[in-house]
């Protein structure tokens, strides 16, 4: 899942990328509202983690701006503006959730876990697939009651496929929400993770329990049941 | 050493025993005046006084002695010794039922004027921390007991002053330093995993975390030094160019990484009276922020000189500046102007200034255009030039 975190204060900012990171998430830092602006034009990101007062304006703006532009993507403001007043308006410019600063980082985690299962058709705490079992809080997997052990980017493109069943993924879109960044679009970086996965859940490319891959188009999990019967 | 409580120091003991040794000396006196008022008034008027009468102790009519006796001798003419006697017995019987009646209503009298006092006492007694109120009501209508109040209630003051200021340093302290205490443990708990990162990140965090705690070290400083009380005892004459021009030493590197010029023309003689090491946070937080809030190529210039009895520092820059809405908010605490926010800070450094210049008997200002730079200006008294 990727983040843009929009925050000016330099060492928070990287104190949360590289703590959301372990927590298994790709996280973009912007500075300010430009370059939040130009971020979300040019990527598409799952959750904005925003706070409200930045070099160049008030966070309001881009909540609005988002609004306008996108109805889905979550938007969790996090600030040290604790007013009713401000706490009202934030959610009704469009936020999601608001959370005040200082915080600790597993509950702002969890916070951003809780909206993106809310946002993702699947919103289940604890994804469960034909025997696949999935629980992003814990950071823990298991097939048919055995714990399978994942790498956090195995973990992260197994959960982005099952918050979305059924729904053709493509490889550049993976490759933006689970690589960010930090992607190279001209490496096979998917293929290798998926066979990889694969290979830990006992998928076969040709008759997929799990995973199916559609040549020219993408992946799709929890693929229809004549197509995986047949 | 306080005197020990006991009950022969009790006011009202003391007034009591006093009105009746009073009550006893006067009436005493009176006694023996009357005892000898027969004689003097024999020996005062004609020699040989003829027909006088006298009247004796106890209302007894005397007879003028015989004329041929001499009115003269320590005997009083015309009483007898068993009626002198007398005289002192009833005499002294009635000064003792003076004394006792004296005392009684001595007793009572000094316990109903004493009683605003005990009011006072008991209401002050109950006064606890907590819940201290601003001033007392007024006891009784006597002076002194008024005076009294008036002296509790100036302390009162001073007591809430020192408190508000105690509670206003735990207060600010808890809620500046929750933040960089809540992002010290955010890259402690990344620190925890340090296979995840690389060595590049683990530097750039601890690094961040170092500049973390120096936030909160000067934090807490600044805060210390905002609670603090004035004591002169310790000033000293300070040499305001030497003070600055350490200062600028100081300052310096910062104005050199972010390419401002630092010029300054000091008058050498100016001497204040003062604590040096805050004396140098006023200049080095003037000094620092005019180079802050400045850009690259801008200048600073620090010019000292003496005018009218006082001291002028005068920092100016060519810095952004400071718009005319923010300038009355610029000194109160924890005020960070927008633009201001760009720059790393606590927004404590010019409510220093400000709280430490007052403290020196000085005052600063500011003028400032928005685009074009500040001057802000210290005026402090002087305490000799030309030493």
């Amino acid at each position: 899942m990727r983040i843009l975190l929009v925050e000016d204060h330099a060492p928070l900012a990287r104190a949360l990328q590289l703590g959301l990171r372990q927590q298994g998430y790709t996280v973009d830092v912007a500075a300010t509202l430009e370059d939040a602006r130009y971020a979300l034009s040019i990527s598409s990101y799952d959750i904005v983690v925003l706070d409200l007062r930045l070099p160049d304006g008030h966070g309001f703006a881009l909540c609005r701006w988002l609004r306008a532009r996108d109805e889905r993507l979550p938007i969790l403001i996090l600030t040290a503006l604790d007013r009713p007043e401000d706490i009202i308006e934030g959610l009704d410019a469009g936020a999601d959730d608001y959370v005040v600063k200082p915080v600790e980082l597993p509950v702002l985690a969890a916070r951003i876990r809780a909206l993106l299962r809310r946002a993702a058709p699947n919103p289940q705490p604890v994804l469960e697939w034909r025997g696949l079992r999935l629980d992003p809080a814990s950071r823990q997997a298991w097939l048919n009651g055995e714990p399978l052990h994942l790498t956090t980017r195995q973990f992260a493109l197994l959960e982005y496929l099952m918050r979305h069943p059924g729904r053709v993924i493509s490889a550049e879109e993976l490759l933006e929400h689970i690589w960010g960044a930090e992607a190279d679009p001209f490496t096979n970086t998917i293929r290798v993770h998926i066979h990889l996965l694969r290979r830990k859940l006992g998928d076969d490319p040709k008759h997929p329990r799990f995973i199916q891959t559609l040549p020219g188009a993408g992946y799709r999990f929890a693929p229809p049941e004549e197509e995986s019967h047949a | 050493m306080p005197e020990p409580r006991r009950w022969w120091n009790s006011l009202r003991l003391r007034l009591t025993v006093g009105v009746s040794v009073l009550i006893a000396v006067l009436g005493l006196g009176m006694l023996v005046y009357i005892a000898n008022v027969p004689y003097w008034a024999v020996t005062l008027h004609s020699p040989q006084p003829q027909t006088q009468v006298f009247i004796a102790p106890g209302g007894t009519s005397v007879s003028p002695p015989p004329a041929n006796e001499p009115a003269a001798g320590i005997v009083v003419p015309g009483v007898s010794l068993r009626e002198q006697a007398n005289f002192w017995r009833y005499g002294l019987l009635g000064v003792a039922v003076m004394v006792a009646v004296g005392a009684l209503a001595a007793y009572i009298l000094v316990g109903y004027l004493l009683r605003s006092l005990e009011s006072l006492r008991r209401t002050v007694s109950a006064l606890s921390p907590d819940a201290l109120p601003l001033r007392l009501p007024t006891f009784g209508r006597e002076q002194e007991v008024q005076e009294l109040t008036a002296a509790y209630n100036r302390f009162l003051r001073k007591v809430h002053h020192l408190l508000d200021a105690q509670r206003r340093f735990a207060a600010d302290a808890a809620h500046e330093l929750r933040s960089p205490l809540s992002t010290l443990r955010m890259q402690f708990g990344v620190l925890r995993h340090p296979e995840s990162l690389t060595p590049a990140e683990r530097q750039q965090t601890l690094s961040d975390m170092e500049a973390v705690l120096d936030g909160m070290v000067q934090t807490v400083e600044s805060l210390l030094l905002l609670a603090q009380e004035p004591t002169p005892a310790t000033w000293q004459d300070v040499r305001l160019a030497d003070l600055v021009r350490t200062v600028l030493a100081d300052v310096r590197p910062l104005a050199q990484s972010k390419g401002v010029a630092l010029e300054a023309d000091l008058a050498p003689e100016v001497v204040v009276r003062g604590e040096p090491r805050w004396l140098a946070v006023v200049v080095r937080n003037l000094l620092e922020n005019a180079v802050r809030y400045n850009s690259a190529g801008g200048q600073v210039h620090v010019r000292l000189t003496a005018q009218g009895g006082q001291a002028v520092l005068r920092v100016s820059d060519t810095g952004w500046g400071i718009p005319e809405e923010e300038q009355p908010f610029i000194f109160q605490r924890f005020f960070r102007g927008e633009q201001a926010r760009r720059v790393e800070g606590n927004g404590l450094g010019l409510a220093l200034v400000e709280a430490l210049v007052r403290h020196h008997g000085g005052r600063v200002s500011v003028q400032s255009t928005v685009g074009k730079g500040s001057v802000f200006t210290v005026t402090l008294p002087l305490q000799a030039a030309g030493v």
